[in-house]
């Protein structure tokens, strides 16, 4: 036999079995006879090209016929689903659900994970945060300007570095003056992210040095509101805080602030530069940003910011000490703990989609079941098991290709009602149907339809003819459906009982019926001084008295776990030697009379703040528990004299007189603080927050308030006020975020593992019927009969929880991070789960079990 | 509805009378010097695919004959589909001569 031949036969094979065992042969035959007689008559060449369309023909002949089978079999197995249209139908529903609920994630994932930072290379980009020298695992903070400024002439590892603190000035020369959030950033700020101007140029080096002109850059949104988008904008001067700025550049509308935490998310709209000269070393608030050089990594990045800080400390041993650097990739910066949740959430939906495709396929293998002598007889007539398996396959494909198309139609509605939910994920809003997304679909589709086709295929491939078939099979289905649901079930139990502990936490103070305006800046300009501050204050404060619908308003400049707290910049105990930078461990916050009455914080000791201390009165101080356990452990504090001072007021000696319980400050889940309270008439701040306690409705109030405001100063922003609970929950959102997402998504798991047992359960029931008649006319009563099925209920269950409560304990670990005050491990919430899923499988199989125990004997003998 | 191309010469052989696969493919060749070639993988499918329609059967092949051949006849239904293409065809080609008769006058 010729190569070509042979060449040939080997590609009929490609040909589906029915076609090859009928016209193989002939075909091979054919295809000899005639390529030898074209090598006779026109020789290799036209042998050569007869042979290649021949090859042609034959490949295009195979995916003919195999198309035709499997069109054949997408017929048979369309008429099946219609006939069984109710199965059919919880197939393809559940199919949905979990496609569904799947691709909601995935698309939460390519939203907030996936798509790029919208800055230039920005997996180069790295966050550098201050954080003592003796601790290496604590929060990274800001630094300071000189420092910021320092490290790029000492270190190597980056081609550029910049810093930005917030700025909030009031834009005037308007109708009403509004406060604009904004940015101050060092001159290579931009140059370090990348960004391209959309107009004009944006901040550099020209306007950081000291005593160049007023300069702003303006974000693309502010100059279509506020400027019509008028290309002359550049060159214009606007008004800010009374200074005049030239407008020079225009960002473009993808650009967003690396972590935006000015006016509580609000983007930022005003740019200017940072003058070099701007604040000492030991004033330390600035965000740090860096591209790292080609081929730089982040270990060898924070090995060089290790050396530059060392070089620092020695050469600024008082305002450096103890001071070291974090270098932190900006991904990992922003997205770290969205990571964390959202691997959780995969990790659940793979769960998830297990116990949906062993429902599904539990359910086929009983249609295959049922389908018993069918099959039988095609198989005896000589259809061979891989015809009957493909048949099988291209059912569940069309029942996995239905649930897919509705799964991504029910996702596209996810995602439109997924940002109302306020889930704590960067981006989330975002989120979107992306073409990423569809493929997921497809993917998640495509392994729906293996998943669910595999267990039918392999009952069906089994050699035996007769019998239970499956019954296996359907078990041990079951039994996994309940142990991933009991993992699914632990893990979301676990988290709501933290999210529960995290609600029952005691901030300190009472919150309800509070509202708190935004941080207010009183424009330098318009008050340098403070005296001209405090004539505000208290021209405001009685403003707010005059107001009816508020008791006890005040003013405080550090509200409890609204925004940062303040470090003391100065701090000793009055005839105590103190060791150096000890400040850093005490709290500093000052306060008008009305402040800690609105919050209601505990009175301990002593009195709190009235109108007596006043800026002409003996400088006075609160502490809390926790400065009074770390500083007088054995005295009494009351009569005690410390000296604390921050930002630009002298250092006053103060005499405590009140002891306050511990409150907390920036976070639930954080230590108690030693703070400091002072009378804010004593120490004079330019930016402070109202908070006052109110029955009336909060936009009523916000509104009185911000008159206020306006009554004392025309030129003063209107001030936004909220109920301070938004503040508290934003606090718990994390945790309630992925509790939310884990306890939705194990309801559906559990709800699915109680189908899955019901189905098998009535299977078995139904299978044995006639055991269950003939037990009954020998005399057994109902009881018994319901007892061998609770047995076979018990084992799968049994085992079921048994092998979930080893899963839960492998995959509890990965939400670890995530609990508060509740062990991974904790035995009440694993006892609790596995109750839970066997009342599940209880209720599940009552049904089939009224069923067995109401056989009627009689029917089951004359059947015989 | 129209035959195939490859569908019209395999009934149009077999009209002729019982053939085997590889004399079909010979016949529809030598009719049309060689330029319409019925490539095996095409040929045998239509042939599955009319056996299954009762265009054509398989009959016993003359016993002297090579085992392996396998012979096929004609049936009604064949015929009638034939027959239909044929009136078909002669409708074309006197459509298209009259064009060519018009444009010729004119």
């Amino acid at each position: 036999m010729s190569p070509s031949v042979r060449l040939y036969r080997v590609l009929v094979r490609a040909c589906p079995r029915e076609f090859r065992s009928s016209y193989g042969d002939q075909t091979v035959a054919a295809f000899a006879e005639m390529i030898g007689r074209r090598t006779n008559e026109g020789g290799r060449a036209a042998a050569a090209a007869f042979a290649f369309a021949a090859y042609g023909d034959i490949l295009l002949t195979a995916l003919r016929e195999r198309g035709a089978a499997v069109a054949g079999d997408a017929a048979f197995a369309l008429r099946l689903i219609a006939k069984s249209w109710i199965t059919s139908s919880i197939v393809i529903a559940t199919l949905a659900i979990v496609v569904g609920i799947g691709a909601t994630v995935f698309s939460a994932i390519d939203a907030v994970l996936l798509a790029p930072l919208p800055y230039a290379d920005p997996s180069r980009l790295v966050f550098i945060f201050d954080r003592p020298y003796d601790a290496p695992a604590a929060h990274g903070t800001e630094t300071s300007l000189p420092n910021a400024l320092d490290w790029p002439k000492m270190a190597q590892s980056f081609s550029a570095m910049g810093s930005y603190a917030n700025w909030t000035p009031t834009l005037t020369g308007v109708s009403a003056p509004i406060a604009v959030p904004g940015q101050y950033v060092t001159g290579r700020f931009f140059e370090a992210l990348g960004v391209r101007p959309r107009l004009g140029r944006l901040i550099d080096e020209t306007d950081a040095v000291p005593g160049a002109p007023h300069t702003v850059v303006i974000s693309e949104s502010f100059w279509q509101r506020a400027f019509g988008g008028e290309p002359t904008i550049l060159g214009r001067s606007i008004s800010l805080s009374d200074l005049s700025y030239k407008v020079v550049g225009v960002l473009p509308h993808s650009f967003v602030m690396p972590r935006n935490s000015s006016l509580a998310g609000h983007p930022s709209d005003v740019y200017r530069a940072l003058a070099r000269n701007a604040s000492p070393r030991d004033s330390h608030y600035l965000i740090t940003i860096a591209r790292l050089r080609p081929g730089v990594t982040v270990r060898s990045a924070a090995a060089d910011m290790e050396r530059v800080g060392a070089l620092l400390r020695a050469r600024f041993p008082v305002e450096n000490a103890n001071l070291a650097q974090h270098v932190i990739p900006m991904s990992e910066q922003l997205f770290g703990s969205a990571r964390l949740m959202l691997a959780i959430a995969l990790a659940a939906v793979v769960g998830l989609v297990l116990i949906a495709c062993l429902n599904v396929s539990n359910i086929l293998i009983g249609r295959v079941a049922e389908r018993e002598r069918e099959l039988s007889i095609r198989l005896a007539v000589g259809a061979s098991r891989g015809r009957l398996i493909q048949q099988l396959f291209v059912e569940s494909a069309l029942l996995a290709a239905a649930g897919g198309a509705l799964g991504l139609g029910l996702c596209a509605f996810l995602v439109r009602i997924v940002p109302a939910f306020g889930f704590n994920l960067p981006r989330i809003g975002a989120v979107h149907v992306s073409p990423l997304v569809v493929l997921f679909v497809l993917g998640i589709t495509c392994a729906c339809a293996a998943g669910i086709g595999t267990l039918p295929a392999l009952a069906v491939s089994r050699p035996r003819l007769s019998g239970s078939r499956g019954s296996f099979a359907r078990s041990a289905a079951v039994v996994v459906e309940l142990a991933v649901a009991l993992a699914l079930v632990t893990g979301s139990a676990l988290l709501v009982r933290s999210f529960v502990a995290l609600t029952a936490i005691d901030v300190g103070f009472n919150y309800g019926d509070v509202v708190a305006s935004d941080e207010v800046m009183l424009p330098m300009r318009r008050y340098p001084s403070a005296g001209s501050q405090l004539a505000f204050a208290h021209a405001l404060l009685t403003q707010l008295r005059a107001l009816p619908e508020l008791q006890s308003p005040g003013l405080m400049v550090s509200t409890p776990l609204s925004n940062a707290s303040y470090n003391a910049e100065e701090f000793r105990i009055v005839g105590r030697r103190q060791p150096k930078n000890r400040a850093q461990d005490v709290e500093y916050n000052a306060v008008t009379p009305g402040a800690l009455q609105a919050l209601r914080v505990h009175l301990l000791r002593g009195r709190l703040l009235d109108d007596g201390d006043s800026e002409h009165s003996a400088p006075v101080a609160i502490v809390t528990k926790a400065f009074v356990r770390q500083n007088f452990p054995t005295e009494d504090p009351i009569g005690r004299r410390i000296v604390i001072a921050y930002g630009a007021n002298p250092p006053w000696g103060r005499r405590i007189v009140g002891v306050i319980d511990d409150f907390k400050m920036e976070s639930l889940t954080e230590a108690p603080m030693a703070q400091v309270v002072v009378p804010f008439y004593q120490d004079v701040m330019p930016t402070f927050q109202v908070v006052a306690r109110t029955r009336a409705g909060t936009p009523h109030v916000a509104t009185e308030i911000s008159q206020a405001f306006s009554a004392i100063d025309r030129e003063i922003p209107a001030t936004r006020a909220h109920a301070y609970a938004a503040f508290v929950s934003g606090q718990r959102s994390s945790a309630s975020t992925v509790a939310l997402m884990l306890g939705f998504m194990a309801l559906v798991g559990l709800l699915l593992a109680g189908l899955g047992t019901y189905g098998v359960v009535a299977y078995t029931v139904g299978r044995r019927a006639r055991e269950f008649g003939i037990r009954r006319a020998l005399g057994a009563n109902a009881r018994a009969i319901a007892l061998s099925v609770l047995v076979q209920v018990g084992a799968l269950s049994g085992v079921g929880i048994l092998l979930g409560v080893v899963l839960s304990a492998v995959s509890v670990r990965a939400i670890a991070a995530l609990l508060y005050e509740v062990s991974p491990f904790d035995p009440l919430t694993f006892l609790a789960v596995a109750a839970i899923l066997g009342v599940t499988a209880f209720v599940a199989s009552l049904l089939p079990m009224l069923r067995a125990m109401r056989i009627d004997p009689a029917v089951v003998l004359r059947q015989e | 509805m129209a035959l195939t191309p490859a569908a019209f010469y395999v009934l149009a052989a077999l009209a002729q009378g019982e053939r085997h696969g590889y004399a079909i493919i010979k016949e529809i060749e030598g009719i049309t010097n060689g330029d319409v070639v019925l490539l095996p993988g095409t040929l045998y499918r239509l042939i599955g695919q009319m056996c299954v329609d009762r265009w054509i059967v398989e009959v016993p092949g003359a016993r002297d004959d090579d085992p392996r051949r396998r012979y096929y006849r004609m049936l009604p239904a064949g015929r009638k589909a034939l027959a239909g293409e044929v009136a078909r065809l002669e409708a074309m080609v006197r459509f298209v001569r009259k064009g060519r008769l018009r444009a010729s006058e004119a």
